[in-house]
């Protein structure tokens, strides 16, 4: 793959996202991490759920489906399981994966699910003008935190450990060379295998935290993030190990339990 | 292996199952749920022995979704659920028709609202299964009142969900499914595939001609379609001008509706008369028991529901004194007729209405036609 | 012309497996002038069904196409006192009663038929098939279907293993059934 819009819908340009989005490096990342690898790209599904990472699959030149609200990673499973020759690839954001697909992002992860899903987490929901997600900051301020959020964030990486799957990374928008390589061995894992990216949001997010410059977004990504070597996590409360209290990044996993593809066909031969 | 023609004893359920297979089911996910868990039971055993895939999925939201995307790779794929089930499945019902994604759909009605009478029968989803999802769209739902029906309404609703590229809604009901009797296998049932889109061209997977069904571009071939539930034009991309969603949305409807002869299944006895039961599932046979010992009475059988068989409701009400709807809800169908009656000037319409989670008994039919 | 039979118990006895196996060989094996029968069997689910009681209904028909639930049976079948309490007054004077002697200690006004079914049962070492035992007599007494429709379906029915314990339980049935109606 020679160009940018070799992968890309060249005739959906431009692009609906903000200035300052953190969706084009992520969609640039995902161009050097695919293009580097020998993927046919007629046999390539990528499925999305509902959000502005979301849209990402309508304007990659593939098969692509773009299904309800929270619903990606279930009709991920039924597309792999139906034909095991496909790489499906899920782009998804915080809502769709954190809120109300919560519970298909757990039971996917224990299944192990044959997928490769690249989580956009960007603390905020985007696509409807910034109300609180389940990754927005404790005492963050969103349409619908006017008084700065009571509540504490998931740790969306965190949980697909737990859960079962097999590949687990979370970097920032601006660990442009680490994201990569974490996108390219998720692409080639087997089972689920999970990249999340904190992205900067200046529009839905940064405006009503100070933050509304894109430069002040990317500072603030800076600062808050860690690398798990050197995170100390032993005078951490747990909750804290996130995107609110500090952005734990790195590899969190990456091992080989079979994944569901492979079980089922052990099933089938009876073996 | 699919079933052999011949006879055989079964329970509803699993007569459905038979059904599916013969109609060349290759993907089934589904979640518990009484009474219809017995289909998800049989095809995780049944399936991979025809090399299909059955997976249990954490709800029903999930289930239909995981069928959506199988359907997308080109497998005939079904749900089975009941009333709380069917709930959660409308958002993706409405996505299922949206983008035209053929699936078949099992609701073995149960006593509702809400969890209702979880073993026991009711027909109160027929509205609910044309209308449960927002927006304005079509969907087909055939109503078996038999094992034997459940066995051919099965494929039938296979084979409209592929070639109407359409959810299909199997309405069956506790009793139809629990009850266990024979059923014959025929040498061979007519099973037809959706139309597939051979070419390969980027920009209009969802181009179509006058049957209004487009050609389906079955992922994983290079047709590098794009697929939304948001209003979307023949390239399949996200649009919202007026007239890109009118013409959408009323496509959608008319590739049914104008199809409504092709897909009305019914059966009349006693065409003379002019006192008529219309009944459809479980309490059909409670007519069929009346019918047999008053021959003076007619009875029209609506085995699809959805499109509503018109043209059959106005030929019963053409010549006809009285009409007597009987279903076990509060009177869903019978609105229906009521409208379609009124058309041949027949506005004696009346309904017998059960909502105890029984079935009418011929009894009650018998003095419901005696009052008047 | 259709006929009703209603079998009923406790939870674990059998009773749905007598049901089903006297609809199963009427509709697979049994003829009537050369024409085929129908039989649908029909059962209460739910907590009702989850121990405690348990009641199983087949509806026998030469027609394709009928009321297949059972409001007052022709024949009731029952294997419990409870059950015999709640299905003892949905009969009608022609019904005719069939009961397991040692498991239902109350006798009707209407005619019936002892059956020491669970007795014969634990004789041959396995309590667990009274029903078969129960289902055997039913079939003597009642004339309405042969026998060796109900085994064959019987044989169809019975886990891999007990054919031929059901087999023999049957058989045992119909003796009883035969004492039952000579002591009449």
């Amino acid at each position: 793959m020679e160009d940018f819009f070799d992968l890309y819908r060249k005739d959906r340009w431009p692009t609906i996202f903000c200035p300052g989005c953190g969706v084009g490096t992520v969609m640039n990342c995902f161009y050097r991490a695919f293009s580097e690898l020998d993927i046919d790209q007629d046999r390539v599904v990528f499925v999305s759920g509902v959000g502005c990472s979301s849209r990402i699959p309508g304007y990659i030149r593939a098969d692509s489906i773009h299904t309800t609200h929270g619903r990606a990673l279930a009709v991920a499973t039924g597309l792999s399981l139906s034909n095991p020759d496909l790489k499906v690839i899920v782009f998804t954001g915080d809502g769709d994966l954190g809120a109300i697909g919560g519970n298909h992002f757990i039971h996917s992860s224990r299944r192990n699910a044959d997928m490769t899903v690249f989580c956009i987490n960007n603390n905020i929901y985007g696509m409807t003008g910034g109300q609180a997600s389940t990754t927005t900051p404790h005492r963050a301020f969103s349409t619908t935190t006017p008084y700065g959020n009571m509540e504490f964030p998931f740790d969306l990486a965190e949980l697909a450990v737990t859960a079962g799957a097999n590949y687990v990374a979370r970097w920032t928008v601006r660990n442009v060379k680490e994201l990569i390589g974490s996108m390219r061995k998720a692409l080639v894992k087997n089972g689920f295998s999970f990249v999340e990216v904190a992205s900067p949001c200046p529009t839905g997010f940064g405006r009503r935290n100070k933050m509304g410059d894109p430069k002040q977004m990317y500072e603030w990504l800076k600062i808050k993030s860690v690398r798990k070597e050197k995170s100390e996590f032993w005078n951490m409360d747990p909750v804290d190990l996130n995107i609110s209290g500090q952005i734990t990044i790195g590899e969190f996993v990456d091992r080989n339990r079979p994944s569901l593809g492979s079980m089922l066909k052990s099933m089938m031969n009876n073996e | 292996m699919r079933l052999e023609a011949g006879t055989y004893f079964m329970q509803g359920n699993e007569a459905c199952v038979e059904g599916a297979i013969a109609a060349g089911l290759r993907f089934f996910a589904g979640y518990p749920i009484t009474p219809s868990t017995e289909i998800a039971e049989r095809l995780a055993e049944r399936l991979p022995e025809e090399g299909g895939i059955f997976i249990q999925m954490e709800d029903e939201i999930a289930s239909i979704s995981a069928v959506i995307g199988s359907s997308w790779v080109g497998a005939k794929a079904m749900t089975a659920t009941s009333g709380p089930g069917f709930s959660l499945m409308q958002e993706n019902i409405g996505y299922a028709a949206m983008t035209e994604t053929p699936l078949v759909i099992v609701n073995v009605m149960r006593g509702g609202p809400s969890t209702g009478l979880p073993t026991m029968p009711s027909q109160g989803d027929v509205m609910q299964a044309k209308y449960g999802s927002h927006g304005d769209y079509e969907i087909i739902a055939l109503a078996p009142a038999t094992v034997q029906d459940m066995f051919d309404l099965t494929i039938k609703a296979f084979n409209f969900s592929e070639i109407y590229r359409v959810p299909a809604i199997i309405l069956s009901d506790a009793e139809v499914g629990h009850m266990r009797g024979k059923f014959t296998v025929p040498k061979k049932s007519e099973v037809l595939e959706r139309r597939m889109r051979t070419d390969k061209v980027w920009h209009d997977g969802f181009a179509y001609d006058e049957s209004l069904v487009p050609r389906f571009p079955v992922f994983g071939r290079g047709f590098r379609v794009h697929v939304t539930g948001i209003s979307h034009d023949i390239a399949g991309y996200p649009r919202t001008d007026p007239e890109v969603h009118e013409e959408l949305v009323r496509r959608l409807s008319e590739k049914i509706i104008g199809n409504r002869d092709k897909i009305s299944l019914t059966d009349i006895y006693n065409e003379d008369s002019d006192r008529f039961i219309v009944t459809y599932g479980s309490p059909t046979l409670a007519a069929m028991e009346v019918i047999g010992n008053d021959p003076s009475i007619g009875l029209l059988q609506l085995k699809t529901l959805w499109p509503m068989p018109e043209e059959s409701i106005r030929h019963v009400a053409k010549n006809v004194k009285e009409i007597l709807v009987v279903e076990m809800n509060m009177g869903q169908v019978f609105k229906e007729v009521q409208r379609i009656a009124c058309l041949e000037g027949c506005e004696n319409v009346r309904l017998l209405s059960k909502v105890g989670g029984e079935v009418h008994t011929p009894q009650e039919i018998v003095h419901s036609l005696r009052r008047c | 012309m259709t006929i009703s039979v209603r079998f009923a118990g406790m939870g674990g006895q059998g009773i749905i497996f007598s049901g089903i196996a006297l609809a199963r060989g009427v509709s697979l094996y049994e003829k009537r002038g050369g024409k085929d029968l129908y039989a649908i069997q029909t059962q209460s689910y739910g907590p009702e069904a989850r121990g405690g009681s348990s009641k199983c209904d087949v509806k026998i028909s030469e027609s394709e196409n009928f009321y297949p639930f059972v409001e007052i049976p022709d024949y009731l079948v029952l294997m419990s006192q409870p059950a015999y309490e709640r299905f003892i007054d949905v009969t009608n004077k022609d019904t005719v009663v069939v009961l397991d002697e040692d498991a239902v200690e109350s006798r009707p006004d209407i005619e019936y038929y002892d059956i020491a079914a669970t007795k014969k049962a634990e004789e041959i070492g396995k309590r667990i098939v009274a029903n078969v035992v129960m289902l055997g007599a039913f079939v003597e007494i009642s004339g309405i279907v042969s026998k060796k429709s109900i085994q064959k379906a019987l044989c169809d029915v019975a886990p891999k293993g007990t054919e031929s314990l059901n087999k023999k339980a049957f058989e045992l049935g119909t003796a009883l059934g035969k004492d039952a109606i000579n002591a009449d």
